[in-house]
């Protein structure tokens, strides 16, 4: 092999992961009858006939998901089954159950924390892994919960930005005395405005007759 | 004439100083010895003691360590560099040869493809260049994953020059609103979790816009009330040429690509694809990863979200892709309308 050949280097959590979930999860191959497999890099599955355990390897973290897969006779469930986090399910079931929480940047604690979680899924989620989703609907209805919580913040926040940059461009118009612009700008938010910024509005207008009368009598 | 030294003196004490801080004389360089005193304190392009030049470090000119003497750089460039046989005190000489100079360096590397003009100016001096790039539809396709909306915004194009439907800056902004964004802002608007798309859209032609259009436009109600996105995002079709039309191979500018944003079992798909930026930093922290979403603004990226936010929230609320959307929305602020 030629020496000067450049080797491309693993990321060490990669490798990590690579080795530890194998380890970790057995339990799903000899006491559930699953069959793990390696999509890639980041992502085990782990599938069954009546669920998919996948186990991702993300950017400071490790996830693990379930899916139910095929038919199952439960009322409110539905088809497509949703794939939910440990994180999603395991507050529903026990809200005392402590998960691992924090960003991980050092890669050899992603072993303790791939450990963590295949503890926490051997014990909370047995009967979810027998292919039981009586509470299924129940986990669907809170992350639902949760997403939407997500997107109204989101959106808040966009909305919080935006308004400041209006405000600002119409702040620095009034100064300049650029009036029309000013109210324009005012107008666009006129829901959102301060009881000042309603006066700056009055103010401009006035100005603008002003400047209008003054026009005409020239 | 030779001005006595308590003149020259008297003269530096009356001088303006520009900036407050830190100068040569405070705190006195006594360590130096008496040498050092008299340079500050005297006047002279050249040291006639040793014959070296001392003009660059004297402190008593009206714009010594001011913000224009460390930007500007050295002031002997203002005498070409020979300050023994030049002499130029105010160090505001207007130097032909210098224009000249700079002239002739924007003509070559723009007409050899060393240099990307920025907005309007790119267009009116490469016409032909964002002509071939538009016909060929190759530009328009590295911007953008959604033709729909390029379709919208851009509905002709003429061979000549840059698309009609953003003719000049002639064309007053209520035609331009009306005829051609509101009905491409309507498409873009759409709810849907994909809408980062159009975040990245925007941005990338929001930096060229604000290079090219007069102040007065942006300023308008137009802007402040969304239809500031569309407008953007139409300046960045008709004015955003791909990078390999633009740049030349040897080029040392870092040409935009298309950054893909996601967990990261989906981002490894493009992971080592020809113009796709996907995170990949050893020893990776949340503060490095905003780093490197920093850099894929400062290249003017296209990004793309192969993750669908609300799906992967059910399943990973932690995640830190969201910490990058937070950071997206912020920002991105003011490219997107708020609603009603």
């Amino acid at each position: 092999m030629d020496s000067n050949q450049a080797i491309p280097k693993t990321p060490l959590d990669t490798v990590v992961f690579r080795e530890t979930v194998p380890v970790a999860f057995s339990f799903l191959m000899a006491e559930y009858g699953f069959t793990l497999a390696q999509e890639n890099e980041c992502l085990f599955t782990a599938r069954s006939d009546v669920c998919i355990v996948r186990i991702y390897l993300e950017w400071g973290d490790v996830v693990v998901t379930l899916q139910p897969l095929g038919p199952h006779q439960v009322e409110g469930l539905r088809t497509p089954h949703r794939e939910l986090g440990l994180a999603i399910i395991l507050a529903r079931l026990d809200p005392k159950v402590e998960l691992p929480t924090g960003l991980i940047t050092k890669p050899e604690e992603f072993g303790d924390r791939i450990h963590q979680l295949a503890t926490l899924l051997r014990t909370y989620c047995a009967p979810l892994l027998k292919g039981n989703f009586s509470d299924w609907p129940r986990f669907e209805t809170y992350a639902e919960t949760i997403a939407a919580a997500w997107e109204k913040e989101q959106k808040k926040l966009v909305k919080d930005t935006n308004l400041g940059r209006v405000r600002a461009k119409a702040e620095v118009a009034f100064r300049e005395h650029a009036y029309a612009t000013a109210i324009n700008l005012y107008e666009s938010i006129r829901k959102h405005l301060t009881p000042v910024e309603l006066k700056k509005i009055e103010y401009a207008r006035k100005q603008l007759g002003d400047r209008e009368t003054r026009g005409r009598a020239k | 004439m030779c001005l006595s030294a308590s003149y020259r003196l008297r003269v530096a004490a009356r001088l303006p100083r520009l900036c407050e801080g830190p100068t040569i004389q405070d705190p006195p360089d006594l360590h130096r010895g008496p040498r050092a005193r008299r340079e500050v304190s005297t006047w002279s392009p050249f040291e006639p003691e040793n014959g070296q030049n001392t003009q660059s470090f004297h402190a008593d000119t009206p714009f010594c360590n001011s913000f224009e003497w460390r930007t500007l750089g050295n002031r002997p460039s203002y005498v070409s560099y020979n300050s023994v046989h030049y002499v130029d005190p105010s160090g505001y000489k207007w130097s032909w040869k210098k224009f000249f100079a700079i002239a002739a360096a924007v003509v070559v590397g723009v007409v050899t493809g060393q240099l990307e003009l920025p907005g309007i100016v790119a267009a009116a001096f490469s016409a032909a260049t964002v002509a071939a790039a538009t016909a060929e539809g190759a530009a328009i396709d590295r911007l953008s994953e959604r033709q729909g909306s390029v379709s919208a915004v851009l509905p002709t194009s003429s061979p000549g020059g840059p698309p009609s439907s953003f003719p000049s800056l002639g064309q007053t902004l209520s035609q331009v609103a009306t005829s051609v964004l509101t009905p491409a802002y309507n498409t873009l608007t759409r709810p849907g979790w994909n809408y980062g798309l159009y975040f990245s859209e925007l941005d990338a032609g929001k930096g060229l816009l604000n290079r090219s259009l007069p102040g007065a436009l942006l300023d308008s109600a137009w802007f402040a009330s969304g239809v500031y996105g569309a407008i953007e995002l139409a300046a960045s079709r008709a004015l955003l040429v791909s990078p390999a039309t633009v740049l030349a191979p040897s080029s040392k500018v870092i040409p935009r690509q298309t950054t893909v944003l996601g967990s990261r079992a989906d981002t490894l798909a493009f992971k080592g694809q020809p113009g796709y930026n996907v995170l990949d930093i050893p020893n990776w922290t949340l503060k490095k990863n905003i780093k490197w979403l920093d850099s894929a603004f400062r290249r003017g990226d296209i990004l793309k979200i192969v993750t669908d936010p609300s799906t992967w929230k059910a399943a990973n609320p932690q995640s830190a892709f969201f910490q990058e959307l937070k950071y997206l929305a912020w920002r991105l602020r003011g490219t997107i309308d708020y609603g009603q």
